[in-house]
């Protein structure tokens, strides 16, 4: 993956939750089963995803430069 | 990725966060009991059971007068019930009945009954399911219902804290997607 996997599992894990407690201090879903359980998984995927797109940052060339060691 | 790539995984997960907010908890009332209560001018039963038609308590609740009434068509000796609210797989009791009290047969509750709210549900809101039950020598029901604390989120800790932590960890998500450096 070019991103950061685990980076992306736990705040995603962290996102889902704090995602199902807004939902319900919102009154737009109570914490049930897919609240609960669910949004959590869903915010693994989606930390998954991101690490694995990869969308910001510098652009991969492939090329790279090698340091210079002074010629020893 | 290309755009089209990425425009339509993006458009799957809100599509996936939809469908689990859009689809209603079922619920109902099973067995030989009934009840209602009139809050705030409104008579409830056991059909506000969904987040689109929840039981609704306002925000200036201190001090609310709640009349109420419920009754059962079976034998009511020996009974026990319990109201609990649902956590996902888990349910919390907050609050039970019987015990001690099984040996009349009382079917209804006293004419006139209020409950009068105190200060028990003040700096709580949100939705809540609740799923209770009353079992007797005569048979038993369940019932759930759906009730809604009227308020500002932002200004309980569970709210405001949640709020937060919603936004720095969707920081952390997005975070996760910048590309690591060449080792």
């Amino acid at each position: 993956m070019r991103g950061r996997p685990i980076l992306g599992v736990v705040s995603g894990f962290l996102f889902g939750v704090f995602l199902a407690l807004v939902l319900q201090q919102f009154s737009i879903r109570p914490l049930d089963n897919l609240s609960v359980i669910g949004l959590p998984i869903l915010g693994i995927v989606l930390g998954l995803l991101m690490a694995a797109w990869a969308p910001f940052g510098k652009r991969d060339t492939g090329v790279y430069l090698e340091k210079d060691d002074g010629g020893t | 990725m290309t755009t089209n790539r990425r425009v339509a995984a993006a458009g799957a997960f809100v599509t996936a966060l939809i469908l689990v907010v859009a689809i209603p908890a079922s619920a109902d009332l099973t067995g030989n009991c009934s009840g209602s209560a009139t809050i705030d001018g409104i008579d409830y039963d056991a059909s506000y059971d969904t987040a689109d038609n929840p039981i609704v308590v306002p925000e200036d609740r201190e001090g609310l007068r709640i009349p109420y009434e419920g009754s059962v068509t079976m034998a009511n000796t020996n009974y026990l019930g319990a109201v609990s609210i649902v956590i996902g797989p888990v349910t919390v009791n907050v609050a039970d009945w019987g015990l001690d009290e099984n040996i009349d047969d009382i079917k209804t509750t006293e004419p006139g009954a209020i409950y009068v709210l105190g200060n028990e549900l003040n700096n709580i809101v949100g939705i809540y399911q609740l799923t209770a039950f009353h079992d007797a020598d005569g048979g038993d029901c369940d019932a759930d219902a759906m009730v809604k604390l009227e308020g500002d989120p932002l200004s309980t800790p569970i709210g405001a804290g949640a709020t937060a932590g919603l936004v720095i960890t969707g920081a952390g998500v997005v975070s996760a997607g910048i590309k690591k450096r060449p080792s």
